[in-house]
């Protein structure tokens, strides 16, 4: 999926979809965005699927989505082994 | 009352459950501490009455109901020692009065609890969603998304390459926006 070559001019479909999501995060390399970029010129499916890639991620950040640490989960599983014992 | 025969899975609970139920609680009671209390006592309090489940409802919404009640007593316990608690405000000259209660009046009260239920609704959308698709891909979303794990953490935890984890992600967002749009956007 990922081809990993800078040298390359284009990238397929694939590759793209690629390319978006690690934007999405900032990992996106500037060769990944440039062949992104001139790939989203010619295929509207991707530009569709980078839209509603953006919206998501706007969403998630609105969201303000928030998880328990590994201990903490941990911690909330023990508490429940100890007290199912109990019932 | 009779003892119900419907499935109940405590063990289960954590790992399905924590996540929505401690997003439900942050939301209302801003403070992280506080929201891991209250689902400890909602998931102890689970325990003590699961006999009573009847199954009309999912267990996650049965959970969430028990939640209410606990974040409602946690207020009432708030309240009873606010009412009881002496007020201090320090005013050096009476002008300073003025511009400290146009401060205090004029805060932000009704945006932000109207904020903070859209925001709890689009949390629950997401996790709805986040619920229908793959367990590994959800798992491996939300570290990478919600817990921003490194690629290389995900990785080693998972055992997968790079190039698998930006194909799991690929197919969680793409699963996700599809059912965000049903959900959300509908």
């Amino acid at each position: 999926m990922n081809s990993e070559n800078p040298d390359k001019k284009k990238c397929n479909c694939t590759e793209a979809g690629c390319y978006c999501d690690k934007a999405q995060y900032n990992e996106a390399k500037a060769w990944e965005l440039e062949q992104l970029f001139s790939h989203l010129d010619k295929c509207p499916q991707c530009k569709e699927y980078t839209e509603r890639n953006k919206k998501l991620t706007e969403l998630c950040k609105k969201a303000e989505l928030t998880s328990l640490k590994e201990e903490e989960r941990k911690e909330l599983k023990k508490l429940l082994e100890e007290n199912l014992g109990k019932q | 009352m009779a003892e119900n025969t419907h499935q109940i899975n405590p063990d289960q609970w954590v790992d399905e459950y924590s996540d929505y139920l401690f997003n439900y609680a942050i939301v209302r009671v801003n403070d992280r501490e506080i929201a891991k209390d209250l689902i400890s006592e909602t998931f102890l309090a689970g325990l003590r009455s699961k006999k009573y489940f009847k199954g009309e409802a999912t267990e996650r919404t049965w959970l969430i109901s028990i939640l209410k009640r606990k974040i409602i007593d946690h207020y009432r316990k708030i309240n009873s020692k606010k009412g009881q608690a002496e007020v201090k405000i320090n005013y050096t000259d009476e002008d300073q009065e003025g511009e400290w209660l146009e401060e205090k009046v004029a805060d932000n009260f009704e945006q932000s609890a109207e904020d903070n239920l859209v925001n709890n609704e689009l949390g629950a959308a997401i996790y709805d969603c986040l619920d229908k698709i793959n367990p590994k891909h959800a798992k491996i979303f939300k570290m990478k998304t919600i817990d921003n794990f490194d690629t290389e953490v995900i990785c080693n935890e998972f055992n997968i390459t790079p190039s698998n984890l930006w194909v799991i992600i690929h197919r969680a967002r793409t699963a996700l926006a599809e059912c965000m749009e049903e959900k959300w956007f509908k």
